[in-house]
């Protein structure tokens, strides 16, 4: 595993974030991907992060984006897919809630172990992660604030952006992040999504460019969304590539659960 | 404290036997922590599990959890009706909150689950 510790990469010299505690000084091997990959492979190594979670008590935090524009389905979702979506390829993920349209978004993966103070209930977790990014946003201009109890009940839309939940990060009425969680063996996965701007496959949900973001460039918001939200979970190790042991997980994890997957119609090329 | 005649995973499954039917469910303090249950997922009856393996699971607040079997043995029973009512298992989790009923092939297999007052040890050092 190439690596380096926080200090190189992840110090920006920016104002503190808040960053209580710093969960007893976990280690959290941080991931930011530049090239984006495809659905089947991106679900895959994730499944293998919450399992080097669960089994091994490890702390991975990933960003990463899409190489085509995808629905990702919650875990209890129907595998009825909308018209407007119909010619998207399609995965299913691990974590539960609604179908998120990966296009002009990032898209993040939390792996925290049992032994984590953020691992007890699922909003621990979602607290934690979004009042990061809420951080982040205020530095880019962007006013955002959790969404809190005023929520709606809207759970049977399809996509997740159309849903409302106390734990969105909401800029006025617009979602701009949403995130989901599987939790196995006290470990927990959480996939969360940050819209970036509008996409032609669903016009009615703004991202970030329509609401202010003052155009920088993709990577240096991924970089400091990573390093933010890296040290709420312990104590950050950047990892430039996934390390083989885990590339092999994955790519089982891929071939016996994704690649079979009824759901993945049409398949994507790698 | 958990009824005194449960006995526990570390994963919050509980478990119950009569005879060598041992059924299964989640804890109160399990659903406490997970809040509302909108949907889960069980297993076909003549499903065989191991002790310790994946069964199902649960979803609440976009959070899917996996439930794990405390012995190993056939699933002889399924309370299919927490699918279309999920909020049974929130409302009486040791009762009529019960999710499947295994025939266990070793119940020697229960003597190495947590009794009531281990378990209760167990959550208070989770909440804490």
């Amino acid at each position: 595993m190439k690596s380096k510790r926080h200090a190189n990469r992840f110090s920006s010299g920016r104002p503190h974030v808040n960053n209580p505690a710093v969960s007893r000084m976990n280690t959290c091997h941080v991931i930011v991907e530049q090239i984006p990959n495809y659905g089947t492979w991106n679900m895959a190594v994730d499944e293998a992060l919450l399992n080097a979670a669960s089994a091994d008590g490890q702390c991975w935090l990933r960003w990463y984006r899409w190489s085509a524009p995808t629905i990702s389905l919650g875990y209890f979702q129907s595998e009825s897919v909308p018209d407007e979506y119909a010619n998207l390829p399609v995965v299913k993920r691990l974590s539960g809630g609604g179908a998120i349209l990966h296009h002009h978004e990032l898209t993040y993966a939390a792996a925290i172990p049992r032994h984590h103070e953020l691992a007890q209930t699922p909003a621990d977790l979602y607290r934690a992660i979004h009042d990061q990014i809420i951080a982040v946003m205020a530095e880019f201009g962007i006013t955002a604030h959790r969404r809190g109890a005023a929520a709606e009940d809207h759970d049977g839309r399809f996509l997740c952006f159309q849903r409302e939940d106390p734990n969105d990060v909401v800029c006025g009425r617009h979602k701009i992040v949403g995130s989901a969680q599987r939790r196995r063996r006290g470990a927990v996965l959480q996939h969360g999504s940050v819209l970036l701007r509008r996409s032609d496959f669903a016009q009615e949900l703004a991202g970030l460019e329509e609401l202010g973001l003052k155009s920088p460039p993709v990577g240096l918001l991924q970089t400091r969304l990573a390093a933010c939200v890296a040290a709420r979970l312990g104590e950050s190790e950047s990892v430039e590539t996934l390390p083989e042991s885990l590339k092999q997980v994955a790519e089982q994890i891929e071939q016996n659960r994704y690649r079979t997957d009824r759901t993945l119609s049409p398949l994507d090329s790698r | 404290m958990p009824p005194a005649e449960l006995r526990f995973l570390k994963t919050h499954e509980w478990a119950l036997a009569d005879g060598d039917i041992v059924t299964v469910g989640i804890s109160d303090f399990a659903v406490t922590q997970l809040t509302d249950l909108v949907y889960i997922e069980l297993p076909q009856v003549g499903t065989s599990l191991a002790a310790g393996a994946e069964f199902g699971v649960v979803e609440s607040v976009k959070a899917a959890s996996d439930l794990y079997s405390p012995v190993s043995g056939e699933v002889v029973e399924v309370h299919s009706e927490l699918e279309e009512k999920p909020e049974i298992l929130s409302n009486d989790a040791y009762g009529d909150g019960w999710i499947i009923k295994i025939k266990a092939n070793d119940l020697s297999e229960m003597d190495g689950l947590l009794d009531s007052a281990a378990y209760e040890k167990h959550c208070e050092a989770e909440a804490h």
